[in-house]
């Protein structure tokens, strides 16, 4: 995911086990609404999620305020919705990004959904494409 | 180039933006900061910066309501799009405002670099 090794220059390796289910999460969203309703969540430990923002911010992890780890993982949520709206119909609008905690998040439906799993330094992190086009929202 | 302005919603990418900008040789310049466009544009107004450097979406006003905004000024400072909106559409619309470059996230020191010397030479 150019993302995560262009700006953040942090290891990233494929895996079927990515998603941190049961433990802390956040989730950094974008919805995409027009040609094509969805949304794009990334979703991570909230540990990768300061780590991340370390690498964003380039200072130490200890140093970041909550707010700062939730405007890193957003702006994350933000590029990789921006990159995936360009591959869809035209046209569509992209939405500013929210980052919740995953034990807030209203559940997914289970049609619909397309899971990317990675782990960056053994932590798991996953990229979930949500498909409305075809449900209430 | 003496005065960049970066508008950006996200605090994470202006620390970034104005890194990169460092990074490619421009470390002599000040940087300003404003978190959306509405911000922005009274940045513009209060003191004409050199370069603009923007994000598209953003709350309050967009980047590119900032640019219209400006362009019914009649004063519009040189200005480039950092976006992560990069589809064609957006970048027609961007230059057919009056944009120099639109540059989509992530994005690298030598995109930067080649966009605003890109922009010095024209």
């Amino acid at each position: 995911m150019s993302i995560w090794e262009t700006m953040l220059g942090l290891p990233l390796e494929g895996t079927s086990d990515g998603q941190p289910d049961g433990g802390p999460a956040l989730i950094g969203t974008v919805r995409i609404t027009g040609a094509w309703n969805g949304a794009l969540d990334v979703r991570c430990t909230p540990g990768l999620a300061r780590k991340a923002a370390a690498a964003m911010f380039a200072c130490e992890e200890d140093a970041l305020s909550e707010d700062e780890v939730r405007d890193s993982l957003g702006e994350i949520a933000n590029m990789a919705g921006g990159n995936l709206k360009a591959l869809l119909p035209q046209p569509c609008a992209l939405s500013i990004p929210v980052v919740i905690d995953a034990a807030d998040a209203d559940p997914r439906p289970a049609s619909g959904v397309c899971i990317v799993q990675f782990t960056c330094d053994a932590d798991p992190f996953s990229v979930q494409l949500v498909d409305y086009s075809n449900e209430e929202t | 180039m003496k005065r960049i302005l970066i508008i950006d919603d996200s605090k994470a990418m202006r620390m970034i933006v104005a890194r990169t900008i460092r990074q490619a040789g421009f470390g002599d310049c000040t940087i300003v900061e404003a978190t959306n466009g509405a911000e922005g544009l009274a940045a513009v107004r209060a003191q004409t910066p050199d370069l603009v450097l923007c994000d598209w979406n953003m709350p309050e006003m967009s980047g590119y309501d900032l640019l219209e905004a400006l362009n019914a000024d009649g004063k519009v400072p040189p200005f480039g799009f950092i976006t992560s909106e990069g589809t064609l559409e957006i970048k027609v619309k961007a230059l057919e405002a009056g944009a120099s470059f639109l540059i989509v996230k992530p994005f690298t020191v030598n995109a930067l670099q080649d966009a605003v010397r890109g922009m010095r030479a024209a």
